[in-house]
């Protein structure tokens, strides 16, 4: 046990030599969390659509203040028609509206694929009705009085009668990855970087590979299991410190409610075995320190998009569901969802955990077979 | 002076073809992470929001309101009727937010009274209780008038029948027409430039590095003891990493274009825009390679620095708002992608990216100058 600690402190004391692991363990995934909280707000409650003003008479000034006071909608204006064009063809807006001079059509832009038109003509459609209640009594009492007086008739009963309103109200409740965005940065990037760190060490490892420390260690009295549980043991603390720290951030900084802590601990851990017997495979199973990070970046990414650890996977269809499931992270997010959202306990979770569990025994057995083949035969 | 150049060029293009490592960055790796996000968003934005009509006043104004509804709609919304109470309705996930007519809305209305009409949605799903909640304004601004017309008239001693019926049958004096916006984007014209840049820092930065280690490795000397400039050499190696950047970033343009259907936009103004930003991404690297004590020092800052630009250059991030998107043309990434994306969505010509293609060649230039000067005097000692 001894030799074990003491390989485990070498190898710790080792990878944080290393300027890049130190960055991308504890500096990097900060940064992230701090800027994704910064620049998402809430999940969206107004259509973000665009809008075009070109010269509006009294008419169409009020229904732009209309709409921008609608409550469905969330107006952003612009002075370029390309510019609108270009976030509507990238979906950043769901469409168009273009206010004209009084009496011309508004234009309602859309793109044909999609389907935010409805939403948006009845938004204007309604704000129409509101802009118009005094024009169009007006307009249909003249029709038997003068107009002088149909309009002080009508503004003595607009005056006399309390408007027709709208009372709202809202059953069950909002999750809290919904309403706090640092709830869900905190955990996703959380499991993005203990994975992308798991496979970075890789390139420590295959450097160990080439001096041959692996083959010397069949040499020692304690042989290669002492070491490679001390070498499994540092990466395993890596992960847990990176979790710590940005747990800790989350809780006391961003106010996350984590829910709870046996459930998260047992997610923790687990999932940090995970990511240090990635690493440990592909350490032992590529050739070169620079081909270990050309792997590691791209695969860490892309398994982590496909995980639902850029997003989550209940925007994407049931394939792209099905495809990420395959990953471990799409199982560790199902489990922080469950944690976070539902406030599930670690009997909640249990399912997600054995399949975890599964992900971890099997990459360790991996990992093993992989170093210990080296070992013994030097490739 | 020319063919020493080229020698030393073609030197450094050879070993790149011959590193896996390099393959897989700078073109697998970007046109994978491009296809996964393709996979994940291809089908575009969509919306659908159900509204439920809930009539528990059953006159005859809240029936024509109804049925007025039910018959409106269109893409992306539907209205229909509901027969339940709200609660139920929206607990059966048939329905995103109900508006309720609620009993005696109808003789409140007529008869001046307070009226109100309630909408009822789903905490989880504020968008869709937004929308049910501007079709109500609308219904209940169309009441007042009514109602406004018929105090009016009664006031003013005319007949308040045909007049209400031509105030909710008049059309509203602002008319609504839908166009198209034509042509489409795909997400991939966004992630594979962004990450093909983010891994071209590291190819680059590598190829910069090699510099440094020739000169550990003692090959260096024995160049420069041959009839060669240290000028030839560091311009040996620039136009190396610049046609290994340039070759690259094309193969990922092509493929997903070509491959995959991704449209980038004016193929002059693309290729341009490319150039100009391996040039600004290998400036970067010349500059950090210079300014680097040791060959770790430059692989680290070259690492740390390829990682905060991708983030802040918005590399992961699509359409962010807030602090990000000003963050971003901080950042050449940030410059690099503005302009893709204006070529790609906003149909822009080589003319109106021209800025930013020669703010990055600025940028390339610039570190370029300031890190080979540095670099020919480690050369020299």
């Amino acid at each position: 046990m001894r030799a074990v600690l003491a390989t485990a402190r070498t190898e710790w004391v080792r990878y944080f030599r290393d300027r890049i692991a130190m960055f991308t363990t504890l500096a990097l995934p900060v940064v992230l969390v701090l800027l994704i909280g910064l620049s998402f707000g809430q999940s969206a409650e107004r259509l973000p659509v665009g809008m075009l003003q070109s010269d509006p008479g009294p008419l169409g000034t009020s229904l732009v203040a209309e709409l921008e006071d609608s409550p469905a909608i969330d107006v952003q204006q612009y002075t370029d028609r390309n510019e609108m064009y270009r976030d509507i063809r990238m979906g950043l807006v769901a469409g168009g509206v273009e206010v004209p001079a009084d009496g011309e059509p508004v234009q309602i832009y859309v793109q044909q694929a999609s389907t935010g038109a409805g939403v948006v003509v009845s938004t204007v459609n309604s704000a129409a009705a509101q802009i118009s209640t005094r024009a169009t009594a007006i307009d249909a009492l003249s029709e038997q009085i003068p107009t002088q007086k149909a309009r002080a008739a009508v503004d003595q009963a607009m005056a006399d009668i309390p408007a027709v309103e709208v009372a709202t109200r809202a059953i069950g409740a909002v999750n809290e990855m919904d309403e706090n965005r640092f709830a869900s940065a905190v955990p996703s990037q959380l499991m993005l970087f203990t994975f992308l760190n798991g496979l970075l060490g890789a390139a420590a490892l295959v450097q160990a590979r080439q001096l041959g420390v692996f083959q010397r260690t069949l040499a020692t009295p304690h042989g290669l299991g002492v070491y490679l549980s001390g070498l499994g043991l540092s990466r395993f603390l890596i992960a847990i410190l990176q979790a710590v720290i940005l747990l800790g951030l989350g809780v006391l900084w961003f106010g996350i409610n984590l829910g709870d802590p046996v459930a998260v601990t047992a997610l923790v851990l687990i999932y940090s075995v995970i990511a240090a017997a990635a690493g440990m495979l592909l350490g032992g199973v590529v050739r070169t320190p620079g081909q270990a990070v050309a792997v590691a970046v791209p695969a860490g990414i892309v398994m982590g998009m496909l995980g639902g650890c850029m997003w989550p996977l209940s925007v994407v269809g049931t394939t792209m569901q099905r495809i990420g499931h395959l990953t471990p992270q799409a199982w560790a997010m199902d489990s922080w969802n469950a944690i976070i959202n539902e406030g599930a306990g670690i009997g909640g979770i249990a399912g997600y955990l054995a399949v975890l569990v599964g992900f971890a025994v099997v990459l360790s057995a991996l990992a093993v077979w992989a170093l210990g083949r080296h070992a013994r035969t030097g490739r | 002076m020319w063919r020493h150049v080229w020698l030393i060029a073609a030197n450094g293009l050879r070993r790149s073809l011959r590193d896996r490592s390099i393959l897989i960055q700078a073109i697998v790796a970007p046109i994978l992470i491009a296809v996964v996000v393709g996979a994940a968003f291809g089908s575009g934005f969509s919306l659908n929001v159900t509204v439920g009509i809930k009539d528990a006043d059953g006159s005859d104004i809240s029936e024509q309101i109804a049925q007025g509804l039910t018959g409106a709609g269109g893409d992306g919304i539907a209205f229909s009727s509901v027969d339940a109470d709200a609660d139920a309705a929206l607990d059966s996930g048939a329905y995103d937010a109900v508006i309720v007519l609620p009993a005696g809305l109808s003789d409140a209305v007529l008869s001046g009274e307070p009226a109100q009409l309630d909408v009822v949605g789903e905490a989880k799903d504020p968008l869709a209780q937004s929308v049910a909640e501007s079709v109500a304004a609308g219904i209940a601004a169309n009441l007042q008038t009514a109602r406004v017309t018929a105090v009016a008239a009664t006031s003013a001693g005319v007949d308040a029948g045909p007049a209400i019926q031509r105030a909710v049958t008049a059309t509203p004096p602002l008319t609504v027409e839908q166009g198209e916006v034509t042509g489409t984007f795909s997400v991939m014209a966004y992630f594979a430039p962004g990450v093909a840049m983010l891994f071209l820092f590291f190819i680059i930065g590598n190829g910069a590095r090699s510099i440094i280690e020739e000169r550990r490795e003692g090959t260096l000397p024995r160049i420069l003891a041959a009839p060669v400039s240290p000028a030839s050499v560091l311009l040996g190696k620039t136009v190396g990493v610049l046609i290994v950047g340039i070759v690259s970033m094309t193969l990922v343009w092509l493929i997903t274009w070509l491959g995959f259907g991704a449209y980038w936009g004016d193929p002059i103004g693309v290729f341009l825009v490319i150039v100009a930003a391996v040039v600004a991404i290998a400036g970067i690297s010349l500059l950090i390679t210079g300014l680097a004590r040791t060959e770790n020092q430059a692989d680290a800052l070259t690492t740390i620095i390829a990682l905060l630009f991708a983030v802040a250059g918005g590399t992961f991030f699509y359409g962010a708002s807030g602090v990000l998107s000003d963050l971003r043309l901080f950042t050449p990434n940030g410059q690099a992608l503005a302009a893709f994306v204006n070529l790609a969505a906003a149909q822009a010509d080589v003319v109106e990216v021209l800025p930013q293609i020669l703010l990055l060649t600025g940028i390339g230039v610039g570190c370029a100058a300031v890190g080979l000067v540095a670099l020919r005097n480690k050369v020299l000692t």
